[in-house]
């Protein structure tokens, strides 16, 4: 059986290491450490091409880290900070809510889902040096096209950058990429900075 | 031999001789089916900004269908609609006319989501009749260029 967890926005939801298609984040560690031999359910899955989207951008965050050879980064500190971002990356790629697209033929459904923009706002961050986006939550009603929504966002920002201007950056990046995707009336997009990594939080204790 | 043993013994078909005419035959309904789903796969997967057409959602979706076609194919008959999940990739749902068409896309990041999906829809509604209910759905926005250089990778490597 599976365990359950309730959302800070309310929503049940199941296991956060378990996708909604059945594969775990796990298996997907395993399918990139075996190097990504054929998987025709991988290779035709939104949700697990996602994860391992996010999989992908955090081992490269770690390899780089290591390669840069940071004394603050201690493997122990690492370690945690890797715990936390993909701790809830199978809540983060479930498809979730349909959010509307517009079009006047009333036979047509057209829809963006909640799981494909919080990977696109993930996306955002790639573009935007020494920083890592979180988690990502929508406040008003997604699901009605018009309404207002805001965005708030979590991130981890690299040891050294300055936080003020890569948030900014990043979240312009994010402002470009909902608007030229959705339809969302954004009113709001906040960044918040709520971890670095690079750095080893047990020095300072 | 029974009369029902015979009627499903008669050659060309399974179906009792007072089956009504507005039955659809399984088979019939499956061929059917099967074209006019790899016609639209064919038609969203060559809309421009569509990098990919989904089959794992849509099979998960279309399980209950395909299951209940498996059933009228095993003998099970009935004059209502029913529906098949023919190729993995477009959910079609009713016998004819096609009552529901679903799809899921990957679109190219450098396009505009919003735009591809309304083309896809576009690209399905010139082939289903009128009357069928179009879904298109974006599981996924995928950037197909690589990231310029002074992005997150190099960046790391090389802190200012």
């Amino acid at each position: 059986m599976r365990e359950t967890h309730l959302r800070p926005d309310g929503a049940d939801d199941l296991d956060p290491r378990v996708l909604d298609c059945g594969r775990t984040i796990d298996e997907l560690e395993d399918y990139l450490d075996a190097g990504e031999a054929d998987d025709l359910h991988v290779d035709g899955c939104p949700e697990c091409q996602q994860a391992l989207d996010s999989l992908r951008r955090v081992r490269r965050v770690t390899r780089e880290l290591v390669q840069a050879d940071i004394d603050e980064a201690p493997a122990q500190s690492v370690d945690t900070w890797l715990q936390g971002v993909v701790g809830q990356l199978a809540l983060e790629v479930r498809a979730g809510r349909d959010i509307p697209i517009r079009h006047p033929d009333p036979r047509a459904k057209l829809v963006i889902t909640e799981g494909a923009v919080r990977a696109l706002i993930r996306d955002s961050g790639d573009r935007v040096p020494g920083i890592v986006v979180g988690r990502s939550t929508f406040s008003g009603d997604v699901t009605v096209a018009g309404e207002p929504v805001g965005v708030a966002v979590t991130a981890s920002a690299r040891h050294g950058v300055n936080i003020v201007d890569t948030a900014a950056q990043l979240r312009r990046c994010i402002v470009d990429d909902l608007d030229r995707h959705t339809e969302l009336n954004i009113v709001s997009v906040d960044v918040s900075v709520d971890d670095l990594y690079g750095h080893d939080h047990a020095s300072e204790e | 031999m029974r009369e029902d043993e015979l009627a499903m013994a008669a050659p060309g078909g399974t179906l009792p001789p007072d089956t009504p005419a507005n039955v659809v035959e399984p088979e019939e309904a499956v061929e059917r089916h099967t074209a006019l789903a790899s016609a639209i796969e064919r038609a969203v997967a060559g809309t421009p900004g569509v990098v990919e057409v989904y089959p794992t959602v849509a099979n998960r979706i279309g399980r209950g269908i395909a299951d209940a076609v498996a059933s009228v194919t095993a003998g099970h008959r009935s004059d209502r609609s029913s529906g098949v999940n023919t190729n993995g990739t477009v959910k079609l749902e009713g016998v004819s006319p096609v009552l529901g068409v679903e799809v899921h896309i990957g679109v190219d990041a450098s396009a505009s989501g919003p735009d591809v999906a309304r083309s896809a829809y576009e690209s399905i509604a010139s082939i289903v009749g009128e009357g069928a209910t179009i879904t298109v759905r974006v599981s996924r926005i995928e950037r197909t260029t690589p990231l310029p250089v002074g992005t997150m990778g190099a960046s790391f490597a090389n802190p200012a």
